[in-house]
């Protein structure tokens, strides 16, 4: 008795399974659960109610970040368009360059730069060609006492040639008086 | 003139210590004063011809010297010239840029009359400058009789 009840009510629930079954698959096939979920759901309430910061506590950034190919993200960005962009002049006015260089060895900067070969690029001709040289030499001129100068080495020639040829008279007056004193056979000291 | 030396003045006890010059040096300055002496003379010459061609241009020519007017000029301007720097300063032109002076034997600036006695030897007895060649004290034949030196004084 107990059996016949038994399958007697089981034949409903089979008949309920069934129709359930075949309306979740003409759901799942024929009707976008996800469009109806998206236009049924309220979005910024459901975010509201969800505690993200407990979510991203649980989350392994390591891990994440280990999967990231941190080369090819720089590798595709474009810096140019962004330092186009960068306007360096505030940066430079507050940033103070006497510490910097006061560490920096200037001379042992120098000493290691070939001048040679930097001179040997410079167009010294068309520099001249810049410069108004008359006015240069105007200037100089102008600036120098020739004169004076002019002046001081003449009397400088002058008095070195004077006592040059005083000196050179002084000698010859010596040697002819050795000469006329072996002539007459006269010691320097005699009287006339 | 020949004499060539150059009389000082100012000078004092100090110079009779200095060495006497020898003929080398008082022969280039007498060489230099009597040059000197020319040039003054050619500058009379000149002088003269320029007063000429003032007073006529048009029958302006040079003037005619002759030679005992020349000769004559040149002993009396050499004269004048060495007496003058003598009894001034004990120097002439040429013993200045030979860096001599004429003094006394006690190293005193000659007189004025000393100096135109040794100035009139020079002039008419250029040639005794030569014995200070044989002299051993480097005296000039002028400095014997007068009892003068020369002594090299560069001040």
């Amino acid at each position: 008795m107990s059996g016949a009840v038994t399958r007697a009510l089981g034949v409903p629930r089979a008949v309920i399974r069934g129709v359930l079954s075949e309306a979740i698959d003409f759901l799942t096939e024929e009707v976008d659960l996800t469009e109806v979920l998206l236009s049924a759901l309220d979005l910024d309430r459901v975010l509201q109610s969800v505690d993200l910061q407990a979510v991203v506590s649980r989350l392994d950034l390591d891990a994440v970040v280990a999967g990231v190919d941190l080369q090819r993200v720089i590798e595709a960005i474009d810096l140019n368009p962004v330092l186009a962009r960068l306007d360096l002049n505030p940066v430079l006015a507050r940033l103070d360059l006497n510490p910097v260089l006061e560490k920096v060895d200037i001379g042992a900067m120098v000493a290691r730069v070939d001048l040679d070969k930097v001179v040997a690029t410079v167009d010294i001709d068309a520099v001249l060609e810049r410069v108004d040289l008359v006015t240069v030499g105007n200037r100089v001129v102008d600036g120098v006492d020739l004169s004076s100068i002019v002046r001081d080495a003449s009397a400088t020639v002058t008095t070195e040639m004077i006592s040059d040829v005083r000196s050179g008279s002084e000698r010859a007056d010596d040697a002819v008086e050795g000469f006329v004193n072996r002539v007459l056979r006269r010691k320097s000291d005699d009287d006339d | 003139m020949s004499c060539g030396e150059s009389p000082t003045t100012m000078t004092d006890t100090s110079d009779a210590d200095q060495r006497s010059a020898g003929i080398v040096s008082r022969f280039i300055a007498a060489v230099l004063d009597v040059v000197v002496v020319m040039s003054v003379l050619g500058a009379g010459y000149l002088a003269t011809a320029f007063v000429l061609f003032t007073m006529d241009i048009s029958n302006f020519a040079f003037p005619q010297v002759g030679w005992w007017f020349t000769t004559t000029g040149f002993l009396a301007v050499a004269f004048g010239y060495l007496t003058l720097c003598w009894a001034a300063s004990g120097r002439t032109i040429g013993a200045v840029m030979m860096g001599l002076l004429v003094v006394r034997r006690s190293g005193k600036r000659l007189h004025f009359a000393q100096a135109a006695l040794r100035g009139a030897a020079c002039v008419l007895f250029p040639i005794g400058l030569f014995w200070v060649a044989v002299s051993a004290k480097r005296l000039s034949l002028q400095d014997v009789a007068l009892r003068t030196r020369v002594i090299y004084h560069s001040e």
